[in-house]
């Protein structure tokens, strides 16, 4: 199918396809490029985010531990614990209580209350006088730890839900830092804040920027961004952007969690959110065991780079379309003079010679149709050479036998004097073959003419009847002679033909003398004229000595005589036939016969229906 | 034998001796007087000059053609009328002949097939002649 396609068509579709395919692979690259820029840049900002905030968390730890340091070294609290311990009664704790509550817990809002542990686990002061005695954290992992503490150092719990300090599951965590005797610098106990985790939600949110006095906060532009804690149980522990009561509740499996509490890695990337979307997420692994996550959206990440899509979906189409307009007009700019080229060349292909194109470029088509143009000038030349060697050869060759005839002839007519019965009879032999080569002359002359091709086809509408009954006329004295039979029979109402006369004229001329030649006197000749299937069909019959089998496939060869044609005339020249079959096939038609020896012939000329166009050349055959 | 003298002139056109012999034996034991020329220079040159009754008229001639002759001779007031026969061995519709009716000949006729004594009464009814 691609083979049958111009070359417009194939030349424009080579255009589009290559725009289509360079397009199409450099967008691929384009797009994958910029999504992988923009991956490795979310990575970035993520981690970097993530880090910031690792940062503030981290400080605010210590702050939080500072504070309990500070405590933990305040002289009247370390007296006083000491008192309350040693006495081993708890009527001392009142004051204590209060020095806390007053000029501790006040120091810092985040703190909400202020335990001091025996290290029983009991406690023995606190700001909210009713904890006072309780044991509840005696095994308390942080309490334990701290216990362990040197002087100046302190320790962070977990988050969990509170219930101290009047308080109902409020999230918290503690900094507690051992308290050491004043004088003997042993461990007395410890000292326990206890912290909400509103600061921490509010650092992790950016709320804290903007409380701080900070105008905007670009994690609040995100529309899917945020950042939180997971514990070692894989537990979120600080406020989720979007689902309300996350705290202490949801369990986050993801990626990045499971790396930091098994093997401290932190952890960029993409995953699935613990919302089920898919988000980008980078970690920070805390010493403690919790994982610090900064995650946004994947499809709000990569939303632009789908506009980025959609835009270099458009352009391609654009490009594409320009380029197949740009193919189109250069693939014309080849098939047009090409196409002109083929015209003409039919055109001289059917004689005319004239024809020439205009060279409008320099370039390989250009030079092609100075080519062609040669080529015409030299089939011009050639053409009017031939014509001019038949139209010598005719005059040259005739001259010689005109001579011959009239002086035979006025001999014969005793002009030069008279002459006897032998004489006359030797003149009449040299007058015969004169004559028979005068016609060998011209049937040759015609032959000439057909191969050389140098014949004119006059075409204008003609009656077939009428040029079938002017030859039957010509023969009227051969038919009386030989008292033939002639049968017609042509179709009614035939309508005109656009063919040349002078060549139906020669077709009906040679069969219908062959007719009449090849049978014995009072035969019959038929002819029949008709239209059949788009065609005109002629056919000429007779029931004369027909044409011997062997013989038949030869009978259209130049020169070629049957034998018993031989016998019947001697003069025939043999060309007859084969200048019909050629005078036949210039005017678009087909010949055929049928014969058996002694019985008859019949000839079937078909012409088309339609007729022939006008062909230029030189002129016609005798 | 020849007839009697019939006051007519004719000028033969023909470059090949054999035929203007022929012709010039055959149509002066007619009667005519014959004026003889071997190219259509020569031909013109006499017309002009002797004013034949008819002209007999080859076309393929040395110097200059019969066409070219006939044209030229066409343009001279007396030679726009004069009677002119064509002889020629050219086929019927040859190329050369494709202005032949321009020039208005009485007649064409193609050498091979005609007998003598059939040019020569063609000439006799183009004069008038019986």
């Amino acid at each position: 199918m691609l083979k049958n396609l111009n070359i417009k068509t194939k030349i424009t579709l080579g255009f589009l396809a290559v725009a289509v395919f360079s397009i199409g692979v450099i967008s691929y690259f384009v797009y994958n490029a910029a999504k992988e820029n923009l991956r490795a840049q979310i990575f970035d900002d993520l981690v970097l985010t993530a880090n910031t905030m690792e940062g503030s968390l981290l400080n605010f730890i210590e702050r939080g531990k500072g504070r309990a340091i500070d405590f933990s070294s305040d002289g009247y609290i370390r007296d006083a614990s000491r008192d309350v311990i040693s006495k081993k009664t708890t009527a001392l704790s009142s004051g204590l209580n209060e020095h806390l509550r007053r000029n501790k817990m006040s120091l810092d809002k985040t703190i909400y209350g202020i335990m001091i542990i025996d290290l029983d686990g009991r406690v023995i002061a606190s700001t909210l006088d009713s904890e006072v005695g309780g044991t509840g954290l005696a095994s308390d992992a942080n309490f334990l730890s701290a216990k362990k503490l040197e002087k100046g150092e302190a320790s962070a719990s977990d988050i969990f839900f509170s219930n101290y300090f009047g308080e109902n599951k409020t999230p918290s965590f503690a900094i507690a830092s051992p308290l050491m005797d004043k004088i003997t610098q042993e461990r007395i106990g410890v000292i326990m804040n206890f912290i909400k985790t509103d600061e921490l939600n509010d650092i992790l949110s950016g709320r804290q920027q903007i409380k701080l006095g900070a105008r905007t906060s670009p994690i609040q532009k995100r529309k899917t961004i945020e950042t939180y804690l997971v514990n070692k149980e894989k537990t979120m522990i600080t406020e989720s952007r979007f689902l309300q009561d996350a705290i202490l509740k949801k369990t986050i499996n993801a990626e990045p969690v499971k790396k930091c509490v098994e093997k401290q890695e932190d952890f960029v990337g993409i995953y699935p959110g613990y919302r089920g979307a898919p988000v980008v997420g980078a970690s920070m692994c805390l010493p403690n065991g919790w994982t610090l996550l900064t995650e946004i959206n994947e499809n709000e990440v990569f939303e632009g780079l789908e506009k980025l899509k959609l835009n270099i979906l458009l352009l391609a189409l654009a490009v594409s379309f320009g380029v197949s307009i740009l193919g189109y007009f250069l693939a014309s700019g080849i098939s047009n003079p090409i196409k002109e080229l083929a015209l003409i060349a039919k055109k001289i292909g059917e004689g005319d010679f004239s024809q020439r194109t205009v060279v409008k470029s320099k370039d390989e088509i250009g030079r092609l149709a100075s080519s062609f143009n040669e080529m015409a000038e030299k089939l011009k030349e050639i053409d009017r050479v031939k014509s001019e060697f038949v139209s010598l050869a005719s005059h040259q060759l005739r001259t010689p036998p005109s001579a011959i005839k009239w002086f035979t002839e006025m001999l014969l007519g005793e002009k030069a004097g008279k002459m006897d019965e032998r004489q006359k009879s030797y003149l009449l032999e040299i007058a015969r073959n004169n004559k028979r080569m005068i016609e060998l002359i011209n049937q040759l002359l015609n032959v000439s003419r057909v191969e050389l091709g140098v014949f004119a086809i006059e075409s204008e509408p003609t009656d077939i009847s009428e040029v079938a009954e002017e030859t039957i006329k010509e023969l009227a004295p051969q038919i009386a002679k030989k008292e033939l039979n002639v049968v017609k029979e042509y179709d009614k109402n035939m309508p005109l033909v656009n063919t040349d006369p002078a060549l139906l004229r020669i077709t009906f001329q040679n069969l219908l003398s062959n007719a009449a030649k090849y049978v014995p006197e009072k035969g019959t000749i038929w002819l029949a004229i008709k239209k059949e299937a788009g065609n005109f069909l002629i056919r000429v019959a007779d029931n004369g000595y027909g044409i011997p089998k062997n013989q038949q496939s030869k009978i259209f060869t130049k020169l070629f005589r049957a034998d018993n044609a031989v016998e019947i005339d001697p003069d025939g020249t043999g060309l007859g036939l084969y200048i019909v079959q050629s005078v036949v096939k210039e005017m678009g038609g087909a010949i055929r016969f049928e014969s058996e020896e002694n019985k008859g012939s019949a000839f079937y000329v078909t012409l088309p229906l339609k007729g022939l166009k006008k062909r230029e050349g030189v002129k016609g055959l005798r | 034998m020849e007839n009697k003298p019939l006051n007519k002139t004719l000028l033969i056109v023909e470059d090949d001796s054999s035929l203007l012999l022929a012709l010039s034996d055959r149509f002066a034991d007619e009667g005519f007087k014959i004026i003889q020329a071997k190219n259509g220079e020569e031909g013109l040159e006499l017309a002009i000059k002797r004013h034949p009754d008819l002209i007999l008229l080859d076309i393929i001639m040395p110097k200059m053609d019969g066409i070219t002759m006939l044209k030229k001779m066409r343009e001279d007031a007396w030679g726009k009328h004069a009677p002119v026969i064509i002889l020629t061995n050219l086929s019927v519709d040859d190329k050369v002949l494709n202005d032949i009716s321009k020039t208005e000949p009485s007649y064409y006729l193609v050498k091979t097939d005609w007998n003598i004594e059939a040019v020569v009464k063609k000439v006799k009814d183009r004069l008038g002649i019986l």
